[in-house]
């Protein structure tokens, strides 16, 4: 599984719709239920999962499915 | 013209003023104070011929969206009770869709027999049983609320205010009714969730004021870390609500925005905004500060905070709920505390042993029996302070009393609770505590 389906896959679970709704461009505005509660949820579940820690600065960027997973990708990448 | 509903007469006087200007933002959508006004007569159309009259209650699903404006001020025109319900909940509300607005004739008639006194809103408290209770407010209650709040917080026609607060609600909803009864403008956002989209709709709009909850800082500090600071000569007012702040997230607030009046109220559901205090008062911040205006009288009976003002509820709707809520004319709000000489407000302690989960308020009896009926013998669930929603639920599972694990209790728990009432914490417990009359005792387990 690529590092963009598992984090699919962790935010469809937590936001609790089927993985193939989730709509990995959209912004997390678009997305029911992506509530500042959930967003906690996500930050800390994909930080355990993938066992990193997201750079302080960077969090205000991640707005989607995909710059959640692209930030995942290059914290990988420098590890 | 409403002369029953001065909150009515109030915006229908700003669109008076300045029918060009708009009231409110929704996304793409503008909507300008006589596009309001029209469609506050035409929802209130739709709800007559619904059948509704004055006296009835709708139940109104209140979400972020410009058409609950419409129907919540539909309803007040014609007396028709707004019982607000949590979208988020399920529960079965008033289906109507914006096109049946749209196609009405605007109701254009004077309400007869119609008085400020009229119960015009109703509310759900959390409770700290499991049965939520129904605040009934009347016309004269839910202007002064608003207008109480405006005043201190010193809101005028020149605000452009992002509402992101939840409106069913009193802390939100009163944000936008005491907007738009000051001819200014409100942004509508469905949630923090996104705090780059709220700095960009701030930067948008120039927007100058809002409202947040302790929890809603300290998750816009996380994502964001200071940037919030570059708004700092923009951001007029901020108030906040719903729970208490620690003293150095108050320091920290101030620091960021030097120059922004930074209020922080006090009150429940029943009573509305009681106290106010701002953060620049600096030698008062272990206050909730003073009564939020003259009209609010309030003191401390047997070391119960109690309240007596223009905002103060009619009452409850049940009568039961009634029996102990008032004491000489003053609601009783639970809370331990006491009137300092100068009129400062000092709480002691928090009768009331509500949970607040990122501002939403959870009921720890609630939670209590959501696990005893997974099949838990007892259980008792106190706060547990967390670093960015401020609390979250700690579950002490009696001991010896279920065969189900920790695990199996949150992965049930998940199932059935939505996320913010499920315990974050499990840990086992000899014995529950509980006091003389067998009654809980979750102050002694508490930050533990």
């Amino acid at each position: 599984m690529t590092i963009l389906e598992e984090t699919k896959e962790i935010i469809a679970s937590i936001l609790k719709m089927p993985v193939e709704q989730l709509d990995v461009e959209a912004e997390m505005t678009d997305i029911e239920g992506w509530d500042s509660l959930r967003n906690v949820m996500i930050l800390s579940q994909l930080e355990e999962h993938f066992d990193i820690m997201f750079p302080p600065d960077d969090i205000f960027d991640l707005t989607s499915v995909k710059a959640f997973a692209e930030e995942i990708e290059k914290i990988k990448e420098t590890d | 013209m409403y002369s029953y509903s001065p909150l009515l007469q109030a915006v229908f006087r700003a669109c008076e003023r300045h029918p060009d200007k708009i009231a409110i933002i929704a996304g793409k959508e503008e909507i300008s104070y006589s596009l309001l006004c029209l469609n506050i007569k035409k929802a209130a159309a739709l709800i007559h011929s619904k059948g509704f009259k004055a006296g009835d209650t709708i139940m109104l699903s209140a979400v972020k969206e410009p058409h609950f404006i419409y129907m919540d001020f539909g309803a007040q025109l014609l007396g028709v009770i707004d019982e607000m319900i949590d979208p988020d909940t399920g529960t079965e509300a008033f289906k109507y869709q914006l096109e049946e607005i749209d196609a009405m004739t605007p109701f254009e008639e004077e309400p007869k027999g119609l008085k400020e006194t009229d119960v015009i809103e109703i509310l759900h408290t959390t409770g700290t049983t499991s049965r939520p209770k129904s605040v009934c407010l009347s016309h004269y209650n839910i202007f002064w609320a608003a207008k109480n709040t405006s005043d201190f917080v010193q809101n005028d026609e020149e605000d452009i205010e992002v509402v992101v607060m939840p409106i069913c609600h009193a802390f939100g909803l009163r944000r936008v009714h005491l907007t738009l009864m000051n001819g200014a403008t409100v942004v509508l956002l469905p949630n923090f969730a996104n705090v780059q989209l709220l700095f960009k709709t701030i930067e948008k709009y120039h927007v100058t004021t809002f409202g947040m909850a302790p929890a809603a800082w300290a998750y816009v500090k996380k994502i964001s870390g200071t940037r919030i600071s570059k708004f700092a000569n923009q951001l007029r007012h901020i108030e906040f609500g719903t729970a208490a702040m620690p003293l150095a997230g108050k320091m920290e607030v101030v620091e960021l925005l030097p120059n922004t009046r930074i209020c922080h109220n006090y009150g429940l559901t029943e009573s509305n905004r009681t106290c106010m205090i701002e953060y620049h008062d600096t030698a008062h911040l272990d206050s909730v500060g003073k009564p939020i205006a003259d009209n609010v009288k309030i003191k401390s009976i047997d070391g119960e905070i109690c309240v007596h003002g223009n905002q103060t509820m009619v009452g409850y709707l049940d009568p039961e709920d009634n029996k102990d809520a008032f004491i000489d004319g003053f609601f009783r709000t639970g809370d331990c505390g006491y009137v300092s000489d100068d009129g400062y407000v000092y709480l002691t302690g928090r009768a009331k042993e509500m949970i607040s989960v990122g501002g939403k308020k959870v009921s720890p009896v609630e939670v209590e029996e959501a696990i005893c009926n997974l099949g838990v013998g007892d259980c008792i669930c106190v706060s547990h302070p967390h670093e960015m929603l401020g609390e979250t639920v700690k579950a002490y599972i009696l001991k010896g009393s279920t065969e189900l694990t920790f695990e199996q209790i949150d992965e049930k728990m998940k199932e059935t609770q939505p996320p913010y009432k499920c315990p974050t914490l499990y840990e086992w417990i000899d014995e529950i505590p509980v006091n003389s009359l067998g009654k809980k005792q979750r102050r002694v387990l508490m930050g533990k």
